[in-house]
């Protein structure tokens, strides 16, 4: 059966791109486009890995990592961000996520990522 | 932890510095006002000597004295009578220490009058002095503490405008670096591609907007506008607008209505007309929910002026806010985090349209009833045009 991941990204084009390329890679991917919306698909799910943009409108990436942190402790999250200052980075680990993906990134780069976090939970 | 904590303390010291400076001005007040206080007691305490040579002594076993022992300051008064002599209400007082035994002090009315008199004046005088010299300090340590949160909001603004521009820029590049590498390195059917390179066009769109929108907002730092005003048909030029955006954002459909009689000719630059509504719509679909329509409404309604009205069912403006929207960053303070641009169209929008001689205002119903913008520009009139 295969790995299901939850994705929040509020850009067509990167959500569109990921959803497509993790599906190839054999995830089975849930798409949503705010952090509201992705913690209610969290809390009727079980999720192997979330990945989540910074900023998103309703919610934001930082806000959703820290709500779904508050009481899920296992499920690894990803966060994908614009910012690449330590500060930002340091913000988004502290709020919960287990790793942080900088754009523009490369698609191999987030198939690793992807990999180690679910391969960690295991 | 630490970056927490001297985040902590920064905004606590930021907080609490202008109490604290108020309260050092205060204290540094006060000590000013008990040491004059003190300096008129000194000198109430040296008129009071001075009472020596006007005091009668009326000791018996040493009437002949020619000098009298030294009063001080400190020396305790007892009174123990008051009569009239020559006229004159006088005070007898004993002096409670031993140089003083034997003599009686008398002091007339009239000079603890004169003595009560010149240390109110001096204690009057001393106070205006302080209130004076708090206000001194006080105006300036107000104003370092105004220009101080001043730069701190808008370095906060700059900063939030680069965090803002970064994930704007960035966003598109990333979108468009994935789309390069899945067509090169996935084995894709064509209506994929098609509806992929669709989404790459419309994030490029995104992208040059985000452009313009840096340069206009460079150009206006120094004053320089491209473009030249001329007669231009609105009607045409909207419907081109329209269309070509409606072909680029499928799912975010604008609904042009004109009422105008005539082609609706008005003073105005293409590409800055172009670049307002790009913006005016593009800010009405980021704040409406998704599948919501824009109507674009041209009206012939004076004998001078055409306006263009830009409706959507978005999340609307409060009342208060609407005053505001068009400045620097305005949005950036309300959508902090979020991603709702870099807080800049409204304030670009309203530039370049008082560079094509017009006005914009936006009209609300409030929170929930969406929002119009309302473009008010010059009929066409050649003695309308002013370079």
């Amino acid at each position: 059966m295969s790995e299901k991941i939850l994705i929040a990204e509020d850009d067509k084009l990167i959500s569109e791109m990921i959803k497509l390329n993790l599906e190839i890679e054999g995830y089975e991917i849930t798409l949503v486009s705010n952090g509201a919306t992705a913690i209610e698909q969290w809390q009727n799910n079980v999720y192997r890995l979330i990945i989540l943009d910074v900023m998103m409108p309703e919610k934001d990436g930082m806000e959703t990592a820290k709500e779904i942190r508050a009481s899920d402790k296992k499920t690894p999250i990803l966060l994908l961000t614009s910012l690449s200052e330590t500060k930002s980075k340091v913000q988004g680990l502290d709020a919960g996520a287990d790793d942080y993906l900088t754009k523009p990134f490369e698609l191999e780069e987030l198939y690793a990522r992807v990999r180690a976090l679910i391969r960690r939970k295991k | 932890m630490t970056n927490k904590i001297e985040q902590k303390i920064k905004l606590g010291t930021n907080f609490f510095l202008f109490p604290l400076s108020l309260l050092l001005l205060l204290t540094l007040a006060l000590w000013w006002l008990i040491l004059h206080r003190n300096e008129i007691e000194q000198i109430y305490g040296q008129k009071t000597k001075m009472l020596q040579l006007e005091a009668m002594l009326t000791a018996e076993r040493l009437s002949h004295a020619k000098s009298f022992p030294t009063l001080t300051e400190r020396s305790p008064l007892l009174l123990l009578r008051s009569e009239t002599i020559n006229e004159s209400d006088c005070f007898f007082y004993q002096v409670l220490s031993p140089n003083w035994a034997g003599y009686t002090l008398v002091i007339k009315n009239e000079t603890i009058l004169q003595i009560m008199e010149e240390k109110n004046r001096r204690l009057f005088m001393i106070s205006g002095e302080g209130a004076m010299l708090i206000f001194l300090l006080a105006v300036p340590i107000f104003m370092l503490h105004r220009l101080f949160w001043t730069e701190k909001k808008s370095r906060e603004n700059i900063e939030a405008f680069f965090r803002m521009v970064s994930h704007e820029l960035k966003t598109p590049v990333a979108g468009l670096n994935a789309l390069l590498d899945t067509l090169s390195s996935r084995e894709l059917d064509s209506e994929n591609v098609k509806k992929y390179a669709k989404l790459g066009l419309q994030e490029n769109v995104r992208l040059r907007s985000l452009i313009d929108n840096m340069l206009y907002l460079q150009k206006m730092d120094v004053n320089i506008f491209d473009g030249k005003l001329t007669e231009l048909s609105l009607t045409e030029k909207i419907e081109s607008f329209v269309q070509k955006r409606n072909q680029i954002f499928p799912s975010q459909k604008i609904l042009f209505e004109n009422q105008c009689n005539d082609s609706c000719m008005a003073i105005c630059d293409a590409n800055l007309l172009y670049h307002v509504l790009a913006n005016l719509t593009d800010n009405a679909f980021k704040y409406s929910p998704s599948n919501a329509t824009v109507s674009i409404l041209l009206k012939d309604s004076s004998s001078s002026a055409i306006h263009i009205h830009v409706i959507d069912q978005g999340e609307g403006i409060d009342k208060d806010d609407l005053k505001n929207i068009f400045k620097k960053f305005h949005r950036l303070e309300i959508s902090k985090n979020r991603s709702a641009g870099i807080g800049m169209g409204l304030y670009i929008v309203q530039k370049l349209v008082g560079r094509m001689n017009g006005s914009v205002e936006a009209v609300s119903r409030g929170k929930g009833k969406g929002t119009t913008f309302i473009i008010e520009l010059q009929k066409g009139n050649a003695e309308n045009i002013i370079a």
